[in-house]
């Protein structure tokens, strides 16, 4: 390496690098994010940059053989995922480089919370970070349609009818994601430029922005319960804690990040190599009706929040739970922009926390299974299951097929779970009970009044009457 | 296909983009001159001094909390000769009132320009980005089959172009629609989005029930709603019978 030695003194004399890098590198921090168990509460950032610096180059890579067109843009990620040199590996790590970047920043959000950061002088740290969400959001939800298979193209149908329900303006919103009134050539292009160009461009700019004011108001030290913070004393005494303690960022505290860092991103790629790309449905083409669109996993609880929601509290909810969310966000800042930093003097904080994690994740659990979803699989009840031979109850578990009830209701473990489980429901109810409810519907079931013959009515309801536990347990033993 | 027949009306792209742009400019200059006026009536500003602090500062070799430092040439000469500083060069200019309203003249100059240039890139820019608002989309009457081919009574899946399709949509311009007839000369042409969140619904022929994958909303055959989230009945593309034809009149994705 000593060859290299002259020509970079020549190119730092000329340039002054080392004297511009050096003191940021070396920038002193709180000795406690450095030393012991609290260097490694302090990546989590890091962790969300290794991310993104790792979408940003997988992602060139991609756009070399992506198509940006919305007849050829399947046809190109089918073949990135089968020709393209390690394409397949390529797209894996861009996919688990989004659901990175999205859990690193969640959790970074987290910890800046937890331990006070966010408070003086830091509030516009939080401000920016919350911009990055956002945006990070953003990303994820463009990244995905970008497959540009049945479900892309659904996600912006169902992105421009939530776009629709805000007062107004709302159709304007609506055709601007579609761009125009329904799917076509422009969608795709624009969504292709807003995922690449525009939103990457507010990202590099707010997270230049965040980047420079943590050298500039320094990183937070950990916090300490019964250690407020006073904005009229808070500057001097941390510039005295680092006089006194401080300690070079480079390499005590850089050296924890870049490995995590370094680490993630080899992880990424190697789950891009064992798992390879996300599943490529069916092609974009709105008159295939067989669809069963679904987002990512990472915005699978909102999807799931969308049909818990009770019908009139919807138009709000959709319009107002982000813009809420995110007003919430901004003004933490304001609100709480002093006093108590340590999570043992904030039990709030941690509630909030805590509450956030088991709803989101309890949601993205309820999304997987979408309890409310039709089970269009659903197969026929066999004679084994149904145990009788009377004519009437046989056409009637046909007809429990074929009328849809199977595809809301289970018997024997088959079948939706939106309504209840039928197995017994002979124990439960009286047919002339069964036959009204039938007939009238009641909450989430329709009325088949009209759907269904006497005949078929009688015929159901008798292979319904035949559903009891006992004749359950006496039709699984001659199973056996 | 048909090359797209919208006008893209390029007057009024120009004009509202323009007004767009001129509107956002107005605003910051309206503000900066409001804050100027605002500043004037409490204090006078000192004009600041030019100062070489922090990494710049450190870069010239300046000890960190020097006085003043007001660094200068005058310095570094003396320095590099190994003399100490002498009388440093004052900056004089800075603080010359006679020079400060062509120093804020120039200056205005110099940002009017940079804000000229980025309006007059900024007009078309917007205009590709407002784009959809303003194209007026195509109607189409898209012929589906021959009406013997459709059973009174039944409902069946129908597809056709979308009228604002481009030669590189693709397929992702197909639309579908779910046709029944109702009698011998009426058809009624459902749209299969969901008026919940617009999801393609099902027809279920012997259920007689549309059913929605996402959310579980069901519908009627009739199109009203049975069950779950939806509020509305599923919306109809005009249809109607001609030369013995079913055709479909192309429409927009529902928006509630």
């Amino acid at each position: 390496m000593r060859w290299l030695k002259a020509p970079w003194q020549w190119f730092d004399e000329r340039t002054g690098l080392s004297n511009f890098i050096g003191p940021i590198a070396q920038h002193p921090v709180p000795a406690g994010t450095t030393g012991g168990k609290g260097g490694w509460l302090y990546v989590l950032g890091a962790a969300t940059l290794a991310s993104f610096i790792s979408q940003v180059v997988t992602g060139i890579a991609l756009a070399m053989a992506y198509v940006p067109s919305a007849a050829n843009a399947y046809d190109s990620i089918s073949f990135i995922s089968n020709d393209f040199t390690l394409g397949r590996v390529l797209r894996g790590a861009h996919f688990f480089g989004a659901s990175a970047m999205v859990i690193c920043i969640g959790l970074h959000m987290a910890r800046v919370y937890l331990t006070g950061s966010y408070k003086f002088p830091r509030e516009v740290n939080w401000l920016t970070g919350t911009i990055l969400l956002a945006l990070t959001v953003v990303m994820a939800f463009t990244g995905q349609l970008l497959r540009w298979d049945q479900d892309g193209v659904w996600s912006v149908v169902i992105a421009a009818e939530q776009a629709g329900r805000v007062p107004l303006i709302g159709h304007l919103l609506a055709h601007f994601i579609l761009a125009g009134e329904t799917i076509g050539a422009a969608t795709l292009s624009r969504f292709f430029a807003f995922h690449v160009f525009f939103i990457p461009a507010l990202i590099f700019a707010t997270l230049g922005l965040h980047l420079y004011l943590v050298l500039h108001n320094g990183i937070s030290e950990p916090p300490k319960a019964g250690r407020p913070v006073d904005p009229k004393h808070y500057r001097a005494w941390y510039d005295n804690l680092l006089r006194r303690e401080g300690r070079p960022y480079w390499p005590d505290g850089a050296w924890h990040e870049i490995l995590v860092g370094g680490l993630l991103i080899v992880l990424l790629v190697a789950l891009g190599v064992i798992f390879g790309p996300p599943h490529l449905g069916k092609p974009p083409d709105p008159s295939i009706i067989e669809a069963n669109p679904r987002p990512d996993w990472y915005l699978l609880w909102y999807f799931a929040l969308l049909a818990l929601l009770r019908p009139g509290f919807e138009d709000y909810f959709i319009v107002l739970a982000p813009l809420i969310f995110f007003v919430v966000l901004i003004l933490v800042p304001f609100v709480a922009g002093k006093g108590e930093r340590s999570p043992m003097r904030r039990p709030w904080a941690v509630g909030v926390v805590l509450a956030s994690v088991l709803l989101l994740g309890g949601l993205t659990i309820e999304g997987e299974r979408s309890p409310w979803a039709p089970r269009f699989n659903a197969q026929p009840i066999t004679a084994a299951q149904l145990g009788t031979n009377e004519p009437l109850a046989v056409r009637g578990a046909t007809l429990f097929h074929d009328k849809g009830c199977e595809y809301c209701h289970a018997i024997g473990g088959q079948g939706g779970i939106r309504g209840p489980d039928l197995s017994h429901i002979a124990d439960r109810l009286t047919a002339g009970d069964m036959a009204a409810i039938i007939a009238r519907g009641v909450g989430t079931m329709p009325a088949y009044a009209n759907t269904l013959t006497s005949d078929e009515m009688n015929a159901l309801v008798a292979f319904l009457a035949t559903r009891t536990e006992k004749n359950q347990r006496s039709s699984t033993a001659q199973q056996r | 296909m048909p090359p797209n027949s919208s006008s893209r009306r390029p007057l009024l792209v120009t004009a509202v983009s323009a007004g767009v742009t001129a509107v956002a400019a107005a605003g910051v200059f309206l503000w900066s001159w409001l804050r100027r006026r605002s500043r004037r009536k409490h204090e006078p500003v000192p004009e600041p001094a030019l100062v070489l602090s922090g990494t710049a500062a450190r870069m010239a070799g300046a000890p960190g909390e020097q006085e003043d430092a007001a660094f200068t040439g005058h310095d570094l000469a003396a320095a590099l000769e190994g003399q100490e500083p002498q009388a440093t060069f004052e900056a004089p200019t800075v603080d010359d009132p006679k020079l400060r309203g062509r120093r804020r003249i120039l200056g205005g100059i110099g940002i009017a320009a940079a804000g000229l240039g980025a309006t007059a890139v900024g007009v078309p820019v917007v205009g590709a980005l407002l784009y959809p608002l303003f194209r007026s989309t195509p109607r189409e009457w898209r012929t589906v089959g021959p009406v013997d081919q459709y059973k009174v009574g039944d409902t069946v899946a129908v597809s056709f172009d979308d009228a604002a399709a481009l030669v590189w949509s693709g397929v992702s311009s197909r639309t579908a629609a779910w046709l029944r007839r109702v009698d011998e000369q009426t058809f009624l042409a459902y749209k299969v989005n969901c008026t919940h969140l617009g999801c393609p619904v099902r027809w279920l022929p012997q259920a007689s029930l549309f059913m929605c994958p996402c959310h579980g909303g069901v519908f009627y055959q009739d199109g009203t709603v049975a069950a779950g989230p939806p509020r509305h009945p599923l919306e109809l593309y005009p249809a109607r019978v001609q030369d013995g034809q079913v055709q479909i009149r192309t429409g927009p994705i529902p928006i509630e």
